[in-house]
């Protein structure tokens, strides 16, 4: 798996610093972080498929805005606040259309998938949008809160307020035992 | 760090395993005409309606496009709202004796004129202070994942005394150029603050500005890591200088909690933040300038209005309290990270009861957060 890791070590044998930074081919972009966006659509949106179509609603608009040619200091960082942007409006849309009408018992244990035992990852699925993507952009991308809130719209202070309701939440998960497992 | 936070970040890492490659049929974008035309694609939870999702996500994008646009704009064009004075226009002024729970400065260093650049974001932690600045000219990527948020084409660190050993970064054998009218060294070194996992070497300028006190100046771009450049921020930088960090407001009741940090952000808006204590349990100060950017929540259940000091605040159970004033908004919270207990709010109450506006009308100066803060 191909890392998307900036990572540039920059030499002073002429003071002129490294070679001029140039804008990234949306292809080749793609193919370097598109592994590393689409883990983070999954844990954003909890969900393999509805990852996969974000990530291609994503590329796809930042073809059609830009072109073979990504003129971004950061297109990663451009991608994963899409992508945010993208699951927010999805769950939206997903509230307006659905309506819960009941809820089934959980199957018995031996006939679930084993990626879904993990109680921990089934309550993050279970918060909202917002909750569930502080939490992933905070705990799994490292982001500061300053840039969650960017990514967000939103204040710093909300950011805080949404990560203490979403961990208040999982605390008092009665399926989520000492930490954090079933 | 809490049991649950290491389990949930281990959790997530384990989790983002489960994707290791790319699905084959995911869109390859080689050509225009092939995205444009292509349906989307068909997928276990293809419930979407095609083109008109996609021109909503690109009507997202646009918007975010147009954020990101207006962001990048306004710390060019806008000047900074008076959250803390200029720095340039402040006089040096002595501050009174630290107090026993202040682990960081409460005052910027001076910086003269730096035409050409935008400072974009303060901050003072233990043993440092540093303030990132951006080359309006400079296109160039900054090196590391920034998570794309902060442009900085240099950052500039003031390092408290005795923090700084030339000798682990080989300062001595660098080259010597004069900074200032001092002498300093032109090499690279690691990013400052050192770290393991940012082993990023780059340009650095450094020079000791008083005994056992150093200064750096680090560039993270292409343009930034110019010798020309190192040098050209170097000279606006002021390191003996301490121009306060202000506050609208005086406080009689702090938490028995450190400060831990301070930041002064010049982007995205323009807001003070000071925080207290461990993650665990924390404390903050956000002023933002402008008005709030939410609605009043009147109508929210759990939020209550109060009068503080003459204006009307709104705080609720998670321990967050909100007040506009002239010309900005507060933002006080106090909170576990596992929410607001009843101590937080308590001590939340004496907060509230022990605040004094001296900005309410905008007439009055800001006053220093080493005398605001008891």
């Amino acid at each position: 798996v191909t890392q998307c890791v900036v990572q540039v070590v920059i030499t002073l044998s002429s003071h002129e610093g490294p070679s001029k930074d140039t804008s990234e081919n949306i292809g080749d972009f793609s193919r370097r972080c598109g592994v590393e966006l689409l883990r983070v659509a999954y844990l954003l949106s909890g969900d393999r498929h509805r990852a996969e179509d974000l990530l291609q609603e994503v590329l796809l608009a930042m073809y059609r805005r830009f072109g073979d040619e990504l003129p971004l200091d950061n297109p990663r960082a451009y991608a994963q606040r899409a992508l945010v942007n993208a699951n927010i409006n999805w769950a939206r849309r997903a509230t307006n259309r659905e309506i819960v009408v009941d809820r089934f018992a959980a199957p018995p244990s031996d006939v679930v998938d084993p990626v879904e035992r993990d109680a921990l990852w089934q309550a993050l699925r279970q918060l909202p949008t917002r909750q569930r993507t502080v939490l992933v952009l905070r705990f799994y991308a490292d982001a500061s809160d300053a840039d969650i809130a960017a990514a967000l719209g939103c204040r710093r202070g909300t950011v805080r307020s949404l990560a203490s309701r979403a961990l208040a939440t999982l605390r008092t998960d009665p399926t989520i035992s000492e930490g954090g497992r079933a | 760090m809490s049991d649950l936070e290491t389990a949930l970040r281990a959790m997530l890492r384990e989790r983002a395993n489960d994707i290791t490659t790319l699905p084959a049929d995911l869109v390859e974008l080689r050509n225009a005409d092939a995205v444009a035309d292509r349906p989307m694609r068909a997928t276990p939870h293809s419930r979407r309606t095609g083109l008109l999702i996609a021109a909503a996500v690109a009507a997202v994008l646009a918007v975010a496009g147009v954020t990101l646009a207006a962001t990048r704009g306004d710390h060019r064009t806008r000047p900074a709202p008076p959250v803390s004075p200029s720095p340039s226009t402040v006089a040096p002024t002595p501050l009174p004796p630290s107090h026993a729970q202040r682990t960081i400065s409460l005052a910027w260093f001076g910086m003269a004129r730096l035409p050409g650049y935008t400072l974009l974001d303060w901050n003072s932690l233990p043993g440092y202070r540093s303030l990132a600045v951006h080359s309006n000219t400079d296109t160039g990527r900054p090196i590391g994942l920034c998570n794309g948020c902060l442009h900085a084409s240099a950052y500039i660190h003031v390092i408290d005394k005795g923090r700084f050993d030339p000798a682990t970064f080989g300062v001595p054998n660098w080259q010597r150029i004069p900074v200032g009218d001092v002498n300093g060294y032109l090499g690279t070194m690691t990013e400052y603050p050192p770290s393991k996992d940012t082993p990023y070497v780059v340009p650095t300028v450094a020079w000791q500005f008083q005994p056992g006190r150093w200064a750096l100046v680090q560039g993270l771009t292409h343009a930034g890591g110019a010798k020309a450049a190192l040098l050209t921020v170097a000279a606006a930088v002021q390191p003996a200088v301490a121009v306060p960090i202000t506050l609208p407001f005086t406080l009689r009741y702090v938490p028995d909690l450190p400060i831990v940090r301070a930041e002064e952000l010049l982007f995205h808006g323009h807001s003070l933040r000071l925080s207290f204590g461990p993650l665990s349990r924390q404390f903050d100060i956000e002023v933002v300038a402008g008005p709030p950017a939410n609605p009043r929540p009147q109508d929210v259940p759990g939020v209550s209005r109060r009068t503080i000091d003459g204006l009307t605040g709104y705080y609720d159970r998670s321990g967050a309290l909100d007040v506009a004033i002239y010309g900005a908004s507060v933002e006080i919270g106090l909170t576990h990270d596992n929410g607001a207990n009843a101590r937080d709010i308590a001590d939340l109450d004496k907060v509230m009861t022990g605040i004094r506006w001296t900005n309410h009308d905008g007439r009055a100066p800001y006053v220093a957060a080493e005398r605001a803060i008891p």
